[in-house]
């Protein structure tokens, strides 16, 4: 895989951003077949937009005797993980920074989330909030080891660390065939990790929003966006590390892993809709009791399998 | 100025509104979500995202500084709009909606009562003193802050309410700096008190008021909590009590037999199923399941708008066996909230809760309404006339076999539970708080 000079640094953000501006259009139009109305393509597309606009000429608040720092400094933190973890992720053979250590990377910069939603949540100084911040730790406790042991799978199978590594070693056979458990848990973890539904407790209606309760103006629009971005980037990994990244026929590689995107990332979109809020005393114990276990087990068989072939 | 003018009027094409309800509401709050589905406008959840303030029913003495506490943590360009006319809904949007393109910032009453208007315009004045003078730089300095304002409620008193004692009667809108024990604390803050947990260590606790302007929770209900952590330690119940005697929203048909009238049994059933189906939505949006919460209060305003059997049953037939065949769903909320039969009957349940499995937990509660959905639902168009026995006297209400019990069992039943669990409890009670008149109220307070 061949790496971009500096300049490319400044197009991420924008493809991300138009990413994630159609998987929030869609996300609308979804709600709005729900809700029992067609809503037109422009108006979709429009939303995501409109509601930027509107966070950015709302009012900034600040509660009494906040942590502004913290407060901050946490919200900041949601959309620059999920940017500088997009350094390492290929757009066909093309990624930024194609890092040795691509993966631990990528999964350093995911755990910053835990971080980063416990200071939004501890910081205005308030209940609720401070509450979404506790859940979030222990959402990130139930879903952290099963998504490392998804990513540990797809590491040994390529023997590498290197993103671009691991999609060369799916010239072949696509790592989702011989490691379906690592790629569904991966992809439940990705959700949770964003902390959207079905794992969006944290900023859950039952908590008035949790973490992001106190958010207005141009914080909320910051944390709001950086969520997105956060489903975005770790949805879209899911490409190279399972689904083959850019391989595929006739079309050019960064089509294919673009294509290959959007489909995840849609499947993820309609699938939330199917499942209500799920509360980290229930999951907490299927994560460890289940989802643990059967991902040791996905990563032994890989190990095997590497081993004997 | 050109261009901050052309970004308000292309934000304000899709407000999010705080949709709030207090006793009397009803009818204001189904129109009001009606329109919004309509819309397309989102529900805000909390004042910090709202674009709209949204008061559905009469308001009160009580509920002033509160709302007061409250729409200082909206952020501007804000507007807000207290209504008790259903019918009026749709022009106040539009109205709201210009107004905020324009900059927002009203305090309006539209369609309420002269007296509680000026009320509502002295709570502003107030706002303007207190938390305003101090923005210069774009941020607003909220010092609604937990201090004493336990009357507020926001959201479950969004601010962290030191260790202070609600039984105090702080609830004034100044909120600066109650310094109590005469100490300098952050904020004008308390520090929380301790008290053992349910592990017996030494936790912080903070004295929480869950409601009442608070959405997707019973209007006029107010839950006095003791939190360590998210755990509720001790709760107490309150009613917000109206100072005109409200007649209930879902027993409308039957008050209209008593004044002498012919009501069609398929009136009071449709508004009986369509009752069920509220709650089911409310219970659903707390959940966190959007979508059939969402076909719950479609089917539900097109009962209520005079829809034919046949046009509804399709799609309520699909969202019942949906639920029914919602194994996460079961999964979240069996064992929550466990009522024993011996309990549900000594506090008075009637056979609704009881049918439910002994031992009815939340699931059985929300699974009972699907049963009673489908057993009343082909009743709606039936037309002859309501018996007149079941006939309410004007100004009489109910006694709505859900509401005095289901208060006098939430203490024992919120203690111990986390918050989200405690959310789901009282959604699946969903107490009719208006139904109980202005004279039942008190025997339940202190219970």
């Amino acid at each position: 895989m061949t790496e971009v000079p500096l300049w490319s640094l400044a197009v991420l953000p924008a493809v991300l951003g138009a990413a994630t501006i159609v998987a929030i259009a869609f996300d609308v139009a979804l709600s709005a077949r729900a809700g029992g109305r067609a809503a037109s393509l422009t108006e979709v597309v429009v939303v995501p937009l409109r509601e930027a606009v509107r966070l950015l000429v709302g009012q900034r608040r600040v509660t009494t005797a906040a942590d502004r720092v913290l407060w901050r400094t946490g919200v900041v933190t949601v959309p620059v993980i999920a940017l500088l973890a997009a350094l390492v992720l290929p757009l066909g053979g093309v990624a930024v920074a194609d890092l040795g250590v691509g993966v631990v990377w990528f999964n350093a910069m995911e755990i910053l989330a835990w971080a980063a939603v416990w200071m939004a949540g501890w910081g205005p100084n308030s209940v609720l909030s401070l509450v979404g911040g506790y859940r979030f730790v222990a959402q990130g406790l139930a879903y952290e080891l099963p998504h490392m042991f998804a990513l540990i799978s797809a590491a040994t199978a390529a023997g590498t660390l290197r993103v671009g590594g691991i999609v060369e070693a799916q010239s072949g056979v696509w790592f989702v065939v011989w490691m379906p458990v690592a790629f569904v848990v991966y992809l439940l973890s990705a959700v949770a990790m964003a902390f959207r539904g079905p794992f969006d407790a944290p900023t859950g209606r039952d908590l008035a929003g949790g973490a992001v309760e106190e958010l207005s103006g141009v914080d909320r629009l910051v944390f709001q966006g950086g969520r997105w971005l956060l489903l975005v980037v770790a949805v879209a990994m899911s490409v190279p590390l399972f689904l083959g990244g850019g391989h595929g026929p006739l079309l050019p590689p960064w089509l294919w892993t673009v294509l290959k995107t959007a489909a995840v990332l849609a499947a993820v979109l309609w699938l939330r809709r199917k499942f209500p809020t799920v509360r980290m005393d229930r999951f907490a114990e299927i994560a460890w009791v289940v989802l643990i276990p059967l991902t040791i087990l996905q990563a032994l068989a890989v190990g095997v399998l590497v081993l004997t072939w | 100025m050109e261009l901050t003018r052309a970004l308000l009027r292309f934000a304000a094409g899709r407000p999010h509104v705080l949709l709030l309800e207090v006793p009397g509401g009803t009818a204001t709050r189904l129109a009001a979500e009606v329109e919004l589905r309509r819309r397309g406008w989102p529900a805000a959840v909390s004042p910090a995202e709202a674009d709209m303030v949204l008061l559905a029913g009469a308001g009160g003495a009580r509920l002033t500084p509160m709302m007061g506490l409250l729409w200082r943590q909206v952020p501007k360009p804000r507007v807000f709009a207290h209504l008790d006319d259903a019918a009026t809904v749709p022009q106040m949007f539009d109205e709201a909606r210009r107004r905020l393109a324009t900059g927002g910032e009203t305090w309006e009453v539209f369609a309420g009562e002269e007296q509680d208007g000026d009320e509502f315009r002295e709570g502003h004045h107030g706002d303007e003193h207190g938390g305003d003078s101090d923005h210069g730089d774009g941020d607003h300095e909220d010092t609604s802050a937990g201090g004493g304002d336990h009357g507020s409620g926001h959201e479950g008193g969004g601010e962290q309410s030191g260790g202070d004692d609600h039984g105090g009667g702080h609830d004034h809108g100044g909120g600066h700096g109650h310094d109590h024990g005469g100490m300098e604390m952050p904020g004008g803050l308390s520090m929380a008190g301790r008290g053992p947990d349910r592990d017996g260590l030494q936790l912080d606790q903070l004295h929480v008021p869950l409601g009442p302007l608070l959405p997707d929770w019973p209007a006029g209900l107010v839950v006095y909590t003791t939190l360590q952590g998210d755990v509720v330690q001790q709760a107490e119940v309150d009613v917000l009590r109206a100072e005109s005697v409200h007649e209930g929203f879902w027993d409308e048909p039957w008050r209209r037999v008593g004044s002498g009238q012919e009501v069609a049994r398929g009136e009071g059933a449709r508004r009986r199923v369509a009752g069920y189906l509220d709650s089911l939505a409310g219970f659903l949006r707390v959940a966190g399941w959007p979508d059939p919460a969402v076909g719950a209060a479609r089917s539900r305003d097109e009962l209520l708008a005079g829809a034919r059997a046949e046009q509804v049953t399709p799609r309520l037939r699909r969202l019942v066996r949906r639920l029914r065949r919602a194994r996460t769903l079961r999964w979240l909320t069996d064992g929550l909230g466990v009522l024993s039969s011996a309990r549900a009957e000594s506090a008075g349940f009637e056979t609704v809760l009881r049918a439910s499995r002994g031992d009815g937990d939340v699931t059985a509660r929300w699974q009972t309404w699907l049963t009673e959905i489908e057993r009343i639902l082909p009743q709606v168009d039936d037309t002859t006339a309501l018996p007149a026995e079941n006939a309410l006297l004007r100004g009489e209400s109910s006694e709505d076999p859900r509401s005095l019990p289901a208060l006098a069992v939430l203490p024992e039943l919120l203690e111990g539970a986390e918050l989200a669990a405690a959310r789901l409890i009282v959604a699946s009670l969903a107490p009719d708080v208006t139904a109980l008149g202005g004279r039942a109220a008190t025997e339940v307070v202190g219970d």
